[in-house]
């Protein structure tokens, strides 16, 4: 199941605007058009990447607080 | 210059002729270099030839054989690298006008083996911007490399002057760097092996980074020996690499011929189907060496394929977080010293949250477990490396990756060794691969099903047309 705290509504092109204007980005129109497409795919695959991982109970939202990044190499050197 | 044409020749064919006094470390180089000077034009597959220091090392490697001092399979042999790792007095662009000017005051980890080793470096390879840019002809601060089998096509990145100049005979192996595919996928579509060994086999430090927990570095060849040969020479343990592992490197000649009889290939009948957007004629060649390991003694045992597909997405998450993550700064003071869709694809990274990418992270976590849990009831999984041939230039779109099925994301994530070979040709003359992966460390039996495959057929035996 998708993680409802997560974003479901899709970037507009504000959001990217906003974002690019606080990050210090002086975007064109042309840019941030360009962005929005492969914002909104990173948001949609993040959203799908919640639906491997089962709640949390009690915090009603999936787990991940216990993550290392280096998990796979861990799990390789056993 | 002698008489010589490399591209016929194995490093262990080479090596042998080097022992016998047939021709001289410096003969060989000098003939590599001149084909470069040949041949590169139409392929841009250099970005630097390193000819000075390139004979001079020959130099060194010729005395030290005459003298008896020989360092092994790769003595005297002319490799180069993807222009991704550092090499002393030597640019590094990683394909950026980002770092026009810089050179590294040291040698990549992974260099100072092949020079321990004797290797000559002859120079760097082309690659994609930053291992992450488009294979277009027009977005990049360097001329894309070309697919030495059809030069209006692509080689595949990132790792693109790796793959096609190692299958021009332009090196005899190039090292180059594989964090969702960019080692196997240009191995593939260029007709050579590749293999991205486990993670922490190979140290990355010294490597221009893309993304620090899915970064690996990769072995391209000519065939499956030529690889393992290059394997055992850089793999090891380094301090410098905090993924490094501490763990033997067994010698990966002993096991390359013992066959496959009784090993368990798992297969996933959805990856191996034209209707999940994989090209009929790439299914058609891998169906065809599934069926040619099986017929020399291995057998198929059916793998579902969920995880494997669901890789994709969370490389693509977690690449994109932490490529922003390391560019952050430059992004934002300097964005127009990169190429316009590389800057894009950076951008991108900064509108993942935090929890994106812990949960990402997780993500990964699951799905690499289920692939372990695969390799525990097989001995290897068996795919295409790439869904299609390498597509010609003017029909790139680098955003339909994302509606096409990866094959090779799935052992970045998990750190588990995997290799493309050779697997047949398409009917427009464009190269196949077959993906080999295998569990933590077991690269010895990933070469022997690929070295096993590669003597029962005569895809690596062929060499681009215009090279010849």
């Amino acid at each position: 199941m998708p993680d409802p705290a997560a974003r479901v509504e899709p970037a507009t092109l504000d959001d990217v605007r906003v974002l690019g204007r606080r990050l210090g980005w002086e975007l064109t129109e042309e840019e941030a058009l360009a962005l929005l497409p492969g914002v909104n795919r990173n948001l949609r695959m993040a959203l799908e990447a919640r639906s491997w991982i089962p709640a949390e109970p009690g915090l009603g939202s999936p787990a991940g607080s216990h993550v290392r990044s280096n998990d796979a190499d861990s799990e390789n050197a056993r | 210059v002698i008489e010589l044409d490399p591209t016929l020749l194995t490093i262990r064919e080479v090596g042998d002729d080097l022992r016998s006094g047939r021709y001289t470390c410096t003969d060989l180089t000098a003939a590599v270099l001149e084909r470069i000077d040949r041949i590169d034009p139409e392929l841009n597959s250099y970005v630097t030839v390193t000819r000075v220091e390139a004979l001079r090392q020959a130099a060194e490697a010729t005395a030290e054989l005459a003298s008896g001092t020989d360092r092994g399979p790769l003595h005297g042999i002319p490799v180069a690298v993807k222009d991704i790792f550092s090499i002393r007095g030597v640019p590094t662009t990683a394909g950026s006008a980002l770092l026009a000017g810089w050179q590294a005051a040291d040698d990549a980890a992974a260099i100072q083996r092949l020079r321990t080793a004797g290797a000559v470096i002859v120079g760097t390879h082309t690659l994609h911007e930053f291992a992450y840019g488009p294979a277009s002809t027009e977005r990049s601060a360097f001329p894309p490399a070309r697919n030495p089998w059809v030069r209006g096509h692509v080689p595949g990145g990132s790792s693109s002057g790796s793959a096609a100049a190692v299958a021009s005979g332009l090196c005899f192996a190039a090292l180059g760097s594989d964090t969702g595919g960019s080692v196997r996928k240009p191995a593939a579509l260029c007709g050579v092996v590749g293999l991205k060994p486990t993670r922490g086999r190979i140290s990355r430090a010294g490597m221009i980074p893309l993304s620090h927990t899915l970064d690996h570095v990769g072995i391209l060849a000519r065939t499956v020996e030529d690889c393992a040969l290059v394997l055992g020479a850089v793999a090891g343990h380094d301090p410098g690499d905090e993924a490094s592992v501490h763990a033997p490197v067994p010698d990966y000649r002993v096991s390359l011929r013992d066959g496959v009889e009784g090993l368990r290939l798992g297969v996933s009948p959805g990856w191996l189907d034209d209707q999940e957007g994989t090209h009929p004629e790439v299914v058609a060649a891998c169906q065809a060496a599934v069926d040619c390991l099986v017929g020399c003694g291995a057998r198929v045992v059916e793998i579902d394929h969920q995880a494997l597909v669901a890789a994709r997405d969370v490389n693509t998450l977690i690449v994109a977080a932490e490529a922003y993550a390391l560019h952050e700064e430059p992004i934002s003071s300097r964005p127009e010293a990169y190429g316009s869709t590389v800057r894009s694809r950076l951008r991108e990274g900064a509108f993942l949250s935090a929890a994106d990418y812990i949960k990402a992270q997780e993500a990964r976590r699951r799905i690499s477990n289920v692939v372990r849990a695969h390799l525990e009831d097989v001995d290897v999984i068996v795919s295409p490396t790439s869904p299609f041939p390498a597509e010609a230039f003017a029909d790139v779109d680098w955003r339909s990756r994302y509606r096409s099925p990866s094959f090779t994301n799935a052992f970045n994530l998990s750190g588990l060794p995997a290799l493309s070979v050779p697997c047949g040709f398409s009917s427009g003359g464009l190269p196949i691969g077959l993906q080999i992966a295998g569990r933590a460390f077991d690269e010895p039996t990933v070469l022997r099903v690929a070295l096993t495959y590669e003597q029962q057929t005569s895809w690596h035996t062929r060499h681009p047309g215009f090279v010849v």
